[in-house]
């Protein structure tokens, strides 16, 4: 053995890795390989109607898949990113996945403090896979299955059936671009803390808040519709939010109503949080369906030209409601 | 390209498919070596390669000079030394300078305020211009005859291994390696693969899994924590930075050992030092024996020094701080050369103060004599470089100060928040403190390590490590020495 320790090596190598792989602890997160999960959104191309933009509260908000059992014949894309702030890169690369030939282009926004802190722009998740080289993005493309079995192990599981751990976090990427969150057990104030802590020396900045808006009326020049929403979030993460980052909602509302878009004011008590910041699975479920039937009031029956039967006159031209208004519905969304 | 990265897997794949071929002719051997590496350094950023050029030209050239034109020697290594010193100011010193001449002359926030430039610190730069400095002034000092072939020169140079984070090599330890074909024992090629598997184990497992606790500590808004706590974190970062570091130059070290080159060896399991000289003995051994070389030596011998300050002190002088400007000058320049920023400066002066206060005191040797003596000096020696840490990792001066006032706070019983911490993070730390702990009981000196049946299980552990490089690996990093 001592004459071919290199052989040996590699051959044990080769069993240990196979051997690891296969008897890896439960992983708390599932669904897609996560960097194919981003790699492929990074690939997206100009193929869709609607394009639903932010941060991890759209990802784990809106789910593209329910939404299409509302508007059928509608391509919808989640291109929101974990952390993701809301700069000029990001929204143009959003702007981008916008179907030319769609007879009516939607982009829905994700507003919330936390994408227009200079801090958030800074560590900004999209820009690190905007960043990454193609050879990078072909790695996790075309080995992502190979990538995937070699990810590292998650002990978060193992240390909680310890009883080191007291709670569990965990992500199930869909291949529709969103992502089903969980906390176990469930916390609807868990984040509190964190965003008392995020706002220090990192409150909205003003001159972010003018790019978002400045895109906003660019787009809606562009005949694109804008819809901008807040999340549903606790009461108690909402006032800690304002509180601290210095985020007028009411003034943003008006300033993006002027600009050209649509406001969809969401009530919180009606979909629950497992951790005080993101949806719980089924309520998401629930508000991807809601927010479906508030759009679909608004929007021509088919997207892309000659594919579809053609939108209706006063859908495709919309005349009312910039701002907010009441529904006339029961849903806990409002225009 | 990070070493441990697919994209360096590959590339290392087919270099070493390729090297054995390559190697057996002087052209080819050359060749090859040059456009590898600079492939290797050009896959971050292309247009850097040009800079590397840039510096390796300057001093290439001024190797010839220098011997061509005895009378005019100096003038050549002035232009070179300059040159280099010049790039490293532009790239990496400018904006502190702006930003202190900013401060001084209240510029800040006026129509005269200079910068910010922000221009990219290119990988490597501080490591491959001393190596390229190196080469001109063992040139001036006859030490090396300066190579007449541009590509040896960038062989030697641009070596990929070493290129962005060291070992510094010496053209005298290096280019006569360079120049023949070195076939590989299979001896060599074992210990370059257990270098290798130990290099990326330290610096996945260990100091990547550790990283996001000690970012999140150190980086956090405010100072929190117990005495306890900060003592624990300042460890990790001890242990992560040593991992990270001593984990590079292993790869590098076992990548040379696998084309049949040899790297001296950069890091002697320095925690275990008994003294501040032999820390700085085996911690980086290769930039303290630049610094000492090219900077310590020559202020010591130089007649200025003799004139001024050595000749006019009397005896018990020579052992206070007037007596050791030189130590000074050359730990402070060595922090500079970590960073653009006061706290490096800060960190390089807390180090020779340790020093010169070892040397005046020789307390090392003093504490060893009682009983638990060795012990004790690793505990005071440990707890100093520490707090140095503290400085070097801290966001500013005034965080580092906060942090070093917490650390000696001591209260009974408060720990808190010590179990917050990530389990994960304290399984690697105390793995790299009894893997410390073993050396500095000498326990890899007993008889029974030698026995044969211990060196046949070598295969299983380094499979098993390896292994563990692909499943224990803390979320990604670069090497801290990168931004060096």
């Amino acid at each position: 053995m001592a004459t071919h320790r290199i052989a040996w090596t590699v051959v044990l190598a080769i069993v240990f890795t196979i051997l690891g792989g296969l008897i890896r602890p439960v992983d708390e997160r599932s669904g897609m390989p996560e960097e194919l999960f981003w790699s492929r959104k990074m690939r997206w191309s100009a193929d869709y109607d609607i394009v639903l933009a932010g941060d991890s509260r759209i990802l784990a908000s809106l789910r593209p898949t329910k939404m299409k059992e509302v508007l059928a014949n509608h391509r919808i894309a989640n291109f929101g990113f974990l952390g993701c702030g809301l700069s000029e890169a990001y929204l143009r690369h959003t702007r981008s996945l916008l179907d030319p030939n769609s007879l009516q282009p939607v982009i829905v926004l994700d507003i919330n403090p936390s994408a227009m802190t200079p801090l958030t722009h800074k560590r900004n998740t999209y820009t690190v896979y905007a960043e990454k080289g193609v050879v990078e993005t072909n790695q996790h493309l075309y080995l992502g299955g190979m990538f995937h079995f070699l990810r590292p192990y998650q002990w978060n599981r193992t240390l909680r059936d310890l009883g080191l751990e007291k709670t569990l976090t965990y992500a199930r990427f869909c291949p529709d671009g969103s992502v089903v969150l969980g906390r176990d057990p469930e916390n609807p104030r868990a984040s509190e803390q964190t965003y008392r802590k995020r706002f220090v020396n990192n409150q909205v900045d003003p001159k972010l808040v003018k790019i978002v808006l400045n895109a906003v009326s660019a787009w809606s020049q562009e005949g694109i519709l804008v819809y901008g929403f807040r999340p549903p979030v606790p009461e108690t993460t909402l006032a800690i939010e304002n509180q601290y980052s210095g985020f007028d909602e009411a003034a943003f509302v008006e300033k993006f109503a002027r600009a050209g878009g649509r406001w969809i004011r969401t009530e919180a008590q009606s979909y629950r949080s497992h951790d005080g910041s993101h949806l719980r699975a089924d309520a998401a479920l629930r508000f991807s369906e809601d927010f479906a039937r508030i759009m679909k009031a608004r929007l021509p029956m088919a997207a892309a030209k000659g594919t579809y039967e053609m939108a209706s006159s006063s859908a495709s031209n919309p005349t009312a409601v910039s701002g907010l208004q009441r529904s006339e519905t029961d849903s806990p969304l409002s225009w | 390209m990070l070493f441990h990265s697919f994209t360096f897997l590959v590339f290392a794949a087919l270099f070493f498919c390729a090297w054995p071929l390559m190697r057996k002719r002087n052209a080819s051997r050359w060749l090859f070596l040059v456009a590898a590496s600079f492939l290797f350094y050009g896959w971050w950023r292309w247009e850097f390669l040009f800079l590397l050029l840039a510096s390796g030209f300057l001093d290439f050239f001024a190797g010839l000079a220098i011997e061509r034109f005895f009378r005019m020697r100096r003038l050549f290594l002035a232009i070179s030394i300059l040159g280099n010193v010049g790039v490293l100011v532009a790239f990496k010193y400018l904006d502190f300078l702006v930003g202190n001449l900013n401060a001084l002359f209240g510029w800040a926030s006026t129509s005269h305020q200079l910068g910010p430039y922000n221009l990219t610190l290119p990988i490597g730069i501080s490591f491959y211009t001393f190596q390229s400095m190196s080469y001109t002034i063992d040139v001036y000092w006859e030490k090396i005859k300066p190579t007449r072939n541009p590509l040896h020169y960038f062989a030697y140079l641009s070596l990929f291994p070493q290129l962005v984070a060291g070992p510094i090599i010496r053209a005298s330890h290096l280019l006569p390696q360079l120049t023949r074909e070195q076939p590989t024992s299979e001896a060599q090629r074992w210990d370059g693969l257990r270098l290798i598997t130990h290099g990326l184990f330290k610096k996945v497992v260990i100091a990547d899994n550790l990283a996001p606790v000690v970012s999140q500590a150190f980086q956090a808004d405010s100072v929190v924590g117990s005495s306890p706590f900060w003592w624990v974190m300042a460890t990790m970062f001890a242990v992560q930075v040593y991992c990270d570091f001593s984990g590079y130059s292993d790869i590098a070290r076992g990548l040379a050992r696998w084309m049949g080159y040899d790297f001296p060896l950069n890091f002697n399991h320095p925690y275990i030092a008994s003294s501040f000289k032999d820390f700085w003995g085996r911690w980086h051994i290769s930039l303290t024996g630049w610094f000492q070389d090219y900077i310590y030596v020559p202020l010591t011998l130089s007649p200025w020094y003799r004139k001024y300050i050595y000749r006019p002190l009397k005896g018990h002088q020579r052992t206070s701080i007037l007596g050791h400007p030189n130590l000074w000058v050359t730990l402070l320049i060595s922090g500079l050369w970590h960073g653009a920023a006061w706290k490096f400066v800060a960190w390089g002066g807390l180090m020779a103060f340790y020093m010169h206060f070892e040397q005046v005191t020789n307390w090392p040797a003093r504490l060893r004599r009682l009983p638990f003596g060795r012990i004790a000096v690793s505990i005071v020696l440990l707890a100093q470089i520490w707090v140095a840490w503290v400085v070097f990792v801290s966001p500013s001066l005034g965080r580092a100060l906060e942090i070093i006032g917490t650390l000696f706070n001591f209260r009974l019983l408060n720990f808190w928040p010590i179990w917050t911490i990530s389990e994960i993070a304290l399984v690697a730390m105390s793995v790299s403190i009894l893997r410390e702990a073993y050396f500095f009981l000498k326990l890899d000196q007993l008889a029974w390590m030698h026995r044969r049946w211990r060196a046949q299980l070598d295969p299983a552990v380094v499979g098993l490590m390896i292994a563990g490089c692909i499943y224990l690996r803390g979320p990604g990093s670069a090497f801290i020495y990168f931004q060096f």
